[in-house]
C-alpha cells in the first residue's frame, strides 16, 4: 500500500447536489463515486464537473477524456470507472470490484434502491435529502417510515417525528414503537398527543416511561459534565487551573442555594 | 528605474541603473514630536537636531534583535520603522520598477522583516526582493562575463565592523548543468574605529594579509574584488595589497554590493536566470529532496526541492497525502556537491480507526529554519466533508 500524493490544498470546491456536499480533490470525488454510487444520477457528469476537473484540479487529460465521452454520450458506468482509474486513489482491482457492485446496485428493486439511498444520506447527516428519499417509499416500507421519523428527530422536529412513529405504531402495534413516540412527544412538549396514537394506554405504563426519561436525562447530564472535565484536562495545566476553579465556584454557588 | 540597496549595520547604500554614483545613507530614522514629521539618513544623524526630535540610529540592531523603539508615547516595531525609512528613501526616486535589498547574513528574521517592510512600500512581490550579498555577487559577475573567465573570483568585503571573504566558483557537472557556487565561510571581526593611527593601520594590514592568505587557497584566481568602507584607503594596507596583487588582477569598488544589487534587480525583473545554471549561495539549498509517495501509477517519488532553490521561500513546500496503515513518511536527499544520497523518515500521526480505508489525509509542510536545517510537519486534515480532522500532528527537524 503506497502513500498517495494529493497535491496542494485546493481552495476551490465542487458542489455535489445529489448529496449536498462539496469536494475539493479528485480523491474525494473518487471516494464519493466509489462509496456513494447509489446517490449518483444520470446527470452526475456535467460540463461543470469536467471544467472543475480541468481548471481547479489541473487534471487536463482526465477532463479531456471525459469531455469526449460526454459528447459521444458514453454510459455513466464507463465514465465513473474512468474517473476512478485516473484518480491516483483506487487500483484496477478495486475499480473492478466497484463495477461489479454498481451492476448489483442497478439490478436492485426500486424500493430497496431508494431505501439504501436514503440510508446513505442519513449516514452523511443529510437529513433533508434522506427525507425526500424515504418519503417516496414510506407508505409501503416500515423501515423507511421509522428512518423518516429519525430524520425529523435529528432535525429537532420532534412532533413530526412522533407523528411518523405513531403511524408506524398503527401499522405494527408494537408497544416499544409507541414508547419511542412518547419520548418524541416529550421532547416536543406535547405528551397528551400520545392518545391520538393509542387510546387505551395505562397510567402505570406512562409512569414507567416518565421514570425512564428522567433516568436518561440524568445519565446524559452526568456524561456531559464528565466529558467537559475530560476536555479541560486535555487542554493543559493553565486551562485546568482557570476552568476547574470556575467550576468549583459554580458548584459552591449551587450548594449554597441548596442549603 | 531599477534600485539596488545594500544594508549593513550603519548604512544603506543605494544605487540605480541610471546613475553610477552610490548614495550612502545612515540607516537611522527620526521623528519630530511637534510636527510629527519623519526624517531619515543624514537628517537623523545631523547634530543640529531639535530637542523635540527623537532619533533611532541603531535601526539594524533593533531589526536583528526583535526590538522596538519608543518615540513619544508610541512604541514602534523595528519592521514598522524600517518600512517608514524605506518609504522615505524610495520616494526620492521616480518611476520605480524594481527594488532589491541585499544584506550580508542570511538571517531569516532580518530577511523576513526587511521583506515585510519593503512590501509595505512596494505592495507587489513581483517588484521587490530581499536577499543576500552572495546573490548580488553572482548577478554582478553574470552581467560582466566577458571580463571574468572560468577561474574562481574572490571578494573581500571590509565594513566598519568586520572583514568577510566570498569566493565564486563555477563548474560544469556530468549532466551538463553549470553550477555557480558562492562560499561565504570566512569572517573576521575587525572594528575600524579601534585600528586608527599608524600602529592601528599596521596591525590592520597584518590581520588583512593573514586573513587573505588563509582564505585564498586556490592556485589560479580570475580576479579579486575589494569592497566596503574599510578599503577607502586600500593603498595604505601595503602588505595586504602586495599579496593580493601578486595573485591576480585586483579591482576595488567600495560600493560593490549596492551596484551588484542593481544587477540582481534587473535579473529578477527580466527573469534572466537560465535553468541550466544552478546557483548555490547561503540563500539557497544545495540538496535535491524527494519524498516516497505515489504520484501516479508509474511514479512513486516526488521531487520537492531542487538544488539551488531559495530555502527561505517557505510557502513553496506544502502538499497533502493520504495514508492507510503506514507508520512513517520516507524522504531521501542528494547532497549535490558531495554526491551522497541519504534518507530520513517522519512519523505519521496515528490513523483514525473509525474512518474508511484511505481517508486519513495529512498536510505535509516543509520549512527551512536555516540553510540546511529542515522542519517537516504532518498534520491530520480530515477527509473533506466526509471526516473531520482529529487535530493530530507530528514534527521533526532534520539537518541535511
Amino acid at each position: 500500500m503506497a502513500i498517495i500524493y494529493c497535491g496542494k490544498t485546493n481552495n476551490q470546491s465542487y458542489y455535489i447536489k445529489e448529496a449536498d456536499l462539496h469536494i475539493k480533490s479528485v480523491q474525494e470525488l473518487a471516494y464519493f463515486i466509489y462509496n456513494y454510487a447509489i446517490l449518483i444520477s444520470n446527470s452526475f457528469i456535467t460540463k461543470n464537473l469536467i471544467v472543475y476537473i480541468d481548471k481547479s484540479l489541473g487534471l487536463t487529460k482526465l477532463s479531456s477524456d471525459l469531455n469526449e465521452m460526454f459528447n459521444r454520450k458514453e454510459n455513466l458506468v464507463n465514465m465513473l470507472t474512468h474517473i476512478l482509474l485516473n484518480s491516483n486513489y483506487y487500483d484496477r482491482e478495486e475499480v473492478g470490484e466497484f463495477r461489479k457492485k454498481l451492476i448489483e446496485l442497478l439490478s436492485l428493486p426500486e424500493e430497496e434502491y431508494v431505501k439504501r439511498a436514503g440510508d446513505m444520506l442519513f449516514g452523511l447527516k443529510k437529513y433533508e435529502k434522506a427525507i425526500s428519499q424515504y418519503n417516496k417509499i414510506m407508505k409501503t416500507n416500515d423501515k423507511a417510515l421509522q428512518n423518516l421519523a429519525f430524520c425529523y428527530a435529528k432535525l429537532q422536529f420532534y412532533e413530526q417525528a412522533a407523528d411518523y412513529i405513531g403511524e408506524l405504531y398503527k401499522r405494527t402495534r408494537n408497544i416499544e414503537v409507541l414508547r419511542e413516540a412518547y419520548y418524541a412527544l416529550k421532547l416536543a412538549g406535547n405528551v397528551d398527543k400520545i392518545y391520538e396514537y393509542e387510546k387505551n394506554i395505562s397510567e402505570e405504563l406512562l409512569a414507567d416511561w416518565e421514570y425512564e426519561i428522567v433516568s436518561r436525562i440524568i445519565k446524559t447530564r452526568r456524561s456531559d459534565e464528565l466529558k467537559n472535565i475530560e476536555e479541560i484536562f486535555l487542554l493543559g495545566h493553565d486551562y485546568i487551573k482557570e476552568n476547574i476553579s470556575n467550576r468549583i465556584k459554580i458548584w459552591k454557588e449551587k450548594y449554597r442555594y441548596i442549603g | 528605474m531599477i534600485i539596488g540597496i545594500s544594508i549593513d549595520e550603519n548604512y544603506a547604500y543605494v544605487s540605480t541603473n541610471l546613475d553610477e554614483n552610490v548614495m550612502q545613507i545612515p540607516f537611522a530614522i527620526g521623528k519630530n514630536l511637534v510636527s510629527n514629521n519623519w526624517f531619515i539618513g543624514d537628517e537623523a544623524k545631523n547634530e543640529n537636531i531639535d530637542s523635540t526630535d527623537i532619533v533611532i540610529d541603531k535601526l539594524y540592531y533593533i531589526l536583528e534583535n526583535d526590538g522596538n523603539a519608543r518615540i513619544g508615547d508610541k512604541s514602534y516595531e523595528a519592521e514598522e520603522l524600517t518600512s517608514i525609512f524605506l518609504k522615505h528613501l524610495i520616494l526620492k526616486f521616480p518611476n520605480v520598477e524594481y527594488v532589491t535589498i541585499v544584506v550580508r547574513n542570511c538571517n531569516i528574521k532580518i530577511l523576513e522583516k526587511l521583506h515585510n517592510a519593503l512590501m509595505a512600500c512596494i505592495e507587489d512581490k513581483n517588484k521587490c526582493k530581499v536577499t543576500t550579498f552572495s546573490e548580488a555577487f553572482i548577478s554582478y559577475i553574470k552581467s560582466h562575463t566577458s571580463e571574468y573567465y572560468d577561474n574562481p573570483i574572490a571578494l573581500f568585503n571590509f565594513t566598519e565592523k568586520a572583514l568577510n571573504y566570498y569566493e565564486l566558483i563555477r563548474y560544469k557537472s556530468a549532466d551538463n548543468l553549470e553550477y555557480w557556487k558562492v562560499n561565504t565561510k570566512e569572517h573576521l571581526s575587525l572594528p575600524l574605529d579601534l585600528l586608527t593611527g599608524d600602529t592601528g593601520k599596521r596591525v590592520c594590514d597584518n590581520l588583512l594579509c593573514e586573513f587573505a592568505k588563509h582564505s585564498i587557497q586556490e592556485v589560479a584566481y580570475n580576479n579579486i574584488i575589494l569592497s566596503g568602507l574599510g578599503f577607502v584607503e586600500a593603498s595604505s594596507y601595503r602588505e595586504f595589497m602586495t599579496y593580493v596583487c601578486g595573485i591576480t588582477e585586483v579591482n576595488t569598488d567600495i560600493n560593490f554590493f549596492a551596484k551588484a544589487a542593481v544587477m540582481l534587480s534587473r535579473d529578477l525583473m527580466e527573469g534572466n536566470f537560465s535553468e541550466d545554471i544552478v546557483l548555490m549561495t547561503d540563500a539557497r539549498t544545495d540538496v535535491a529532496l524527494r519524498v516516497n509517495v505515489r504520484v501516479s501509477a508509474t511514479e512513486d517519488k516526488l521531487e520537492l526541492v531542487k538544488p539551488g532553490s531559495e530555502w527561505f521561500d517557505i510557502d513553496e513546500y506544502s502538499f497533502n497525502i493520504i495514508v492507510d496503515n503506514e507508520k512513517e513518511l520516507r524522504f531521501e536527499y542528494l547532497k549535490v556537491i558531495e554526491g551522497i544520497i541519504k534518507e530520513f523518515v517522519v512519523d505519521i500521526p496515528g490513523s483514525d480507526k473509525l474512518r474508511d480505508d484511505k481517508t486519513n489525509e495529512y498536510e505535509v509542510s516543509l520549512k527551512f529554519l536555516q540553510q540546511n536545517l529542515l522542519q517537516v510537519t504532518l498534520t491530520d486534515i480530515g477527509f473533506g466533508e466526509f471526516y473531520e480532522s482529529q487535530i493530530k500532528s507530528s514534527s521533526r527537524e532534520i539537518e541535511l
